[in-house]
């Protein structure tokens, strides 16, 4: 055994040494080393094995094979061909995080089982009686979208205790991610897929355990078809030793597992949990079988900036993913994924109702209260927006309706949001007024919503509205720009609900209010001018329809410019109004002047610009331009299934134009369908009753 | 959240010199370099090369917050997780031996110079050792070799924890690896 004396001799002559060259080192160590040649000797050697690799320093550290790295650090033992009580592990079929599973048969029963296997032993008495107790209650889970537990139970693995569970073994197992994918699956078929996941999910928290690690990767489906949720309550069961498996399930669990873990669950400690942390993975899980994405990116980021992530970032919205999810499916998955579990959806039943009633083309229970908070909300953080605010407030009312409106409704709330903001640009000087205005509206709004006793849950627009127009006469005495606004909801309203007769009054209303208090040509006076005239056109009162059009036209053609979207958006309304009029050549250069402006503010694929499109080409047909008609009414119906769907009205007129159109051609055979398609999506969105059914 | 901040509290007790937050720092890196583990398993093809110092670098940054932590902490974080490093694969190859009923001791795949000296693969137990050795007669050249060689740091970053130069680092490593090989080889 060599002394601290002699490495520290050694250590000195090596270092004084090793860089000279071999004469001059035999010089250096032959002084040194005068009284003691074997120290020379070992010096020598040192410097031979120092030489014998001139390798770079970077390459210094110790190097090794992933399989022996992970043997040496993963987990334990492989346990294939072993026997665990009664059951003969065969072959392992997945590592977890906390455990690794084996396919595995069982002697009585004789059957083929899933045994998993946990990776640390039960270290104190009371951590093994709660997984006993635990386990107990994970075997009386009984729901055929739960992989059954028929058996939790501890074997001795040198000094430990290591606990295990016998499942239910599904064959053919794809995750349900994986199995979305490839088969293609559509978005009901997910949606039913899902919402037998909820129902499993609601049967695991009325036995009082919650699941705690949602994630496609546990939820499994079977050859059949049928998901099964796995690993129920495994997390806590075996969670009990807070000194060791707090850091496993938290950290461990972690890595692939937060971004399906609550905001709660990423904050605090693990008995803050309930079974509202379950209704937000699932939320995860739905956004992703909706756009195959996850709401938030976080698989780069180190832990603590993807946790900030989770609890702080509003998720990604579904629609910017894809366009057709906009409305009901959107306003169900957010809500599930809200950060506050307050605003979740109560249990997993109640989001799965709520996705059956968007199945069914019900109204969803989701958004009241939702928008009302955005609104809320939005009120608050923008005070002066008010032209926007009460924007929102149609699309709340609105969806208490019916689910296919709400897109159009949401779409021309946004459109409204947009003009709103670049006039109240315009106009912040006002701000304090606006403010004020949108307070009012608010108020009256929520006070008409919330009159109803509660419980009262039938509530149908068409009550609301009546209500609110029955109460406005005379009540803003003081603020004549509020009852405006409020008659503009209410105008809005009803026009959704094909009642012009009854919309007419309010914008009569509207715009002599508005005319009287803000002027002739003010933004706001002509866009209620601009809906009279579109309400007096549906009406047939064409002549007055024009009339408006044109003042309007003319204004915003002085005040906005020629090209300015308001401008072009008039210039297309008053060439419908010519067109229906019988005067299709006076319509055709104005529309396809607000066609052309729009392409190109807008782009092709606009809303706006696809009406235009549409009606510059029912202005040539008006004309007998046919041929020149038929690749505008193909095209734009083309991008209007593309981007908003069948059920979008537009896209309903569309094909309904287009049939004619093909009548028109002569080609009876290519019509028909269309024709059929439209009238049953129409009666589906509109209801039997809408004039443009009738 | 509460295992970070936790960790993270225990690392700048150690940095303010606690030795003691080093003990119950210890176990935590150590479940974690096992989950870290069982990833790097799930995901990396069995024939590819590690450095177990990936394995503690994103132990590091799954553990600490990074807000937090200077490079003082990180170079003592790296240093609590080479040695666990160190004595998990220790452990592996003891149990492997205690299987074999006293075979074979359990060989690795060395890069570098190790292999160099022992014509091929290293004998974990002899090195363990040999390690133990050299903290007897000098605990900075053991730090040193632990640290560069299974904690994966540079010179720069050993420096960095152990409070001492680059050209120390440097020197202590030359001798302590010479030293070492010559053990080896006997």
């Amino acid at each position: 055994m060599i002394s601290q004396e002699r490495y520290e001799r050694l250590c000195e002559s090596f270092t004084a040494t090793f860089q000279l060259s071999a004469q001059e080192r035999a010089a250096v160590l032959g002084e040194r080393c005068a009284d003691d040649p074997s120290l020379r000797d070992e010096v020598e050697a040192m410097v031979a094995g120092h030489a014998e690799d001139a390798s770079p320093l970077a390459s210094a550290a110790l190097g090794l094979d992933a399989a022996a790295l992970t043997a040496c650090v993963g987990p334990a033992t492989n346990l294939e061909g072993k026997r665990i009580s009664h059951y003969h592990l065969k072959r392992a079929i997945g590592i977890g995080g906390m455990g690794a599973v084996y396919e595995a048969v069982q002697e009585r029963p004789h059957r083929t089982v899933a045994v998993k296997v946990m990776n640390r032993g039960l270290r104190s008495r009371s951590s093994a009686r709660r997984f006993e107790y635990e386990s107990q209650i994970l075997g009386r889970l009984r729901h055929p979208g739960i992989a059954q537990v028929f058996e939790a139970g501890t074997f001795k693995d040198n000094d430990e205790s290591v606990p295990y569970f016998a499942m239910e073994y599904i064959p053919g197992a794809r995750t349900i991610s994986e199995y979305a994918k490839s088969t293609n699956l559509g978005t009901r078929e997910r949606l039913e897929l899902f919402i037998k996941v909820c129902h499993a999910v609601h049967h695991g928290h009325q036995k009082g355990v919650i699941h705690r690690d949602l994630k496609p990767a546990n939820i499994l489906v079977d050859g059949n078809g049928e998901p099964k949720i796995i690993d129920f309550g495994v997390a806590r069961s075996t969670d009990s030793d807070m000194a060791v498996t707090t850091r496993q399930t938290d950290v461990g669990q972690l890595i692939g597992t937060l971004q399906y873990m609550s905001p709660e669950q990423c904050a605090a400690d693990p008995h803050d949990l309930d079974t509202r942390s379950d209704i937000y993975a699932l939320g995860v899980v739905l956004f992703e079988l909706l756009t195959d994405q996850l709401p938030y990116d976080v698989t780069k980021s180190p832990v603590h900036e993807a946790v900030q992530v989770v609890r702080e970032a509003t998720p990604i919205r579904p629609s910017t993913i894809d366009r057709t999810l906009r409305g009901d499916l959107e306003t169900i998955t957010l809500k599930a994924l809200e950060k506050d579990r307050e605003r979740r959806y109560p249990s997993a039943v109640d989001l799965a109702q709520d996705l059956r009633r968007f199945l069914n083309h019900e109204p969803i229970q989701a958004r009241p209260p939702s928008a009302m908070y955005h609104l809320h909300r939005f009120v608050r953080r923008n005070r002066p927006m008010a032209f926007a605010a009460a924007a929102i407030v149609v699309v709340l009312v609105g969806g208490i309706v019916t689910t296919s409106r709400q897109a159009v409704m949401a779409n021309d709330a946004r459109e409204l949001a947009v003009q709103a903001r670049d006039e109240e640009a315009d106009q912040r000087a006002k701000a304090e007024t606006d403010k004020a205005l949108a307070e009012a509206v608010y108020e009256f709004m929520h006070h008409m919503l919330t009159a109803f006793p509660p419980g009262h849950h039938d509530i149908t627009l068409r009550e609301v509205l009546d209500g609110a127009a029955e109460t406005i006469d005379g009540e803003f005495p003081d603020q004549p720009l509020v009852e405006a606004e409020v008659r503009y909801m209410i105008w809005s309203m009803y026009v959704k609900l094909g009642d012009y007769h009854l919309a007419e009054p309010h914008a009569r209303e509207m715009v002599a209010i508005r005319e009287r208090e803000l002027g002739e040509e003010d933004p706001q006076t002509l866009l209620a001018m601009d809906r009279l005239a579109r309400g007096l056109n549906h009406q047939g009162k064409r002549t007055l329809a024009e009339r408006l059009f044109r003042q309007v036209l003319d204004s915003r053609r002085r005040v906005l410019g020629e090209e300015h979207y308001l401008t072009v958006e008039v210039m297309n309304n008053l060439g419908m109004v010519l067109q229906e009029d019988g005067r299709a050549k006076e319509a055709e250069p104005l529309i396809r002047r607000a066609w052309e402006v729009q392409a190109r503010i807008f782009g092709d694929e606009h809303t706006e610009t696809l009406t235009s499109m549409n009606n510059l080409a029912l202005a040539l047909t008006r004309q007998g331009k046919l041929a020149d008609a038929e690749p505008l009414y193909e095209r734009s119906l083309e991008i209007r299934r593309k981007t908003v769907g069948n059920e979008d009205p537009g896209t309903i007129t569309n094909m309904n134009n287009l049939a004619w159109h093909y009548l028109d051609m002569d080609k009876p055979a290519e019509a028909e369908p269309l024709f059929r398609e439209a009238l049953e999506l129409s009666r589906r969105v509109h209801g039997e009753t809408h004039p443009r059914i009738v | 959240m509460a295992v970070l901040t936790h960790t993270t509290e225990l690392l700048l007790k150690l940095g303010a010199g606690d030795e003691a937050a080093a003990d119950r720092l210890t176990p935590l890196v150590y479940d974690e370099l096992h989950a870290v583990a069982e990833r790097f398993m799930a995901r990396e093809r069995s024939d590819h090369t590690l450095q177990p110092t990936a394995l503690v670098h994103e132990a590091y940054l799954r553990l600490i917050d990074q807000s937090r932590a200077d490079w003082k902490n990180r170079a003592q974080f790296f240093a609590v997780a080479a040695n666990i490093m160190r004595r998990l694969l220790v452990d592996h190859a003891r149990r492997h031996k205690a299987i074999k009923h006293g075979g074979d001791a359990q060989k690795l795949m060395l890069t570098d110079s190790v292999r160099a000296a022992t014509e091929g693969d290293i004998d974990v137990l002899a090195l363990d050792e040999a390690l133990q050795e050299l903290n007897r007669l000098n605990e900075r050249h053991r730090k040193v070799v632990e640290l560069r060689f299974f904690g994966g740091l540079t010179v720069d970053e050993t420096a960095h924890a152990l409070g001492v130069s680059p050209q120390t680092v440097r020197t202590d490593w030359y001798t302590a690896r010479a030293w070492l090989r010559v053990r080896l080889s006997e």
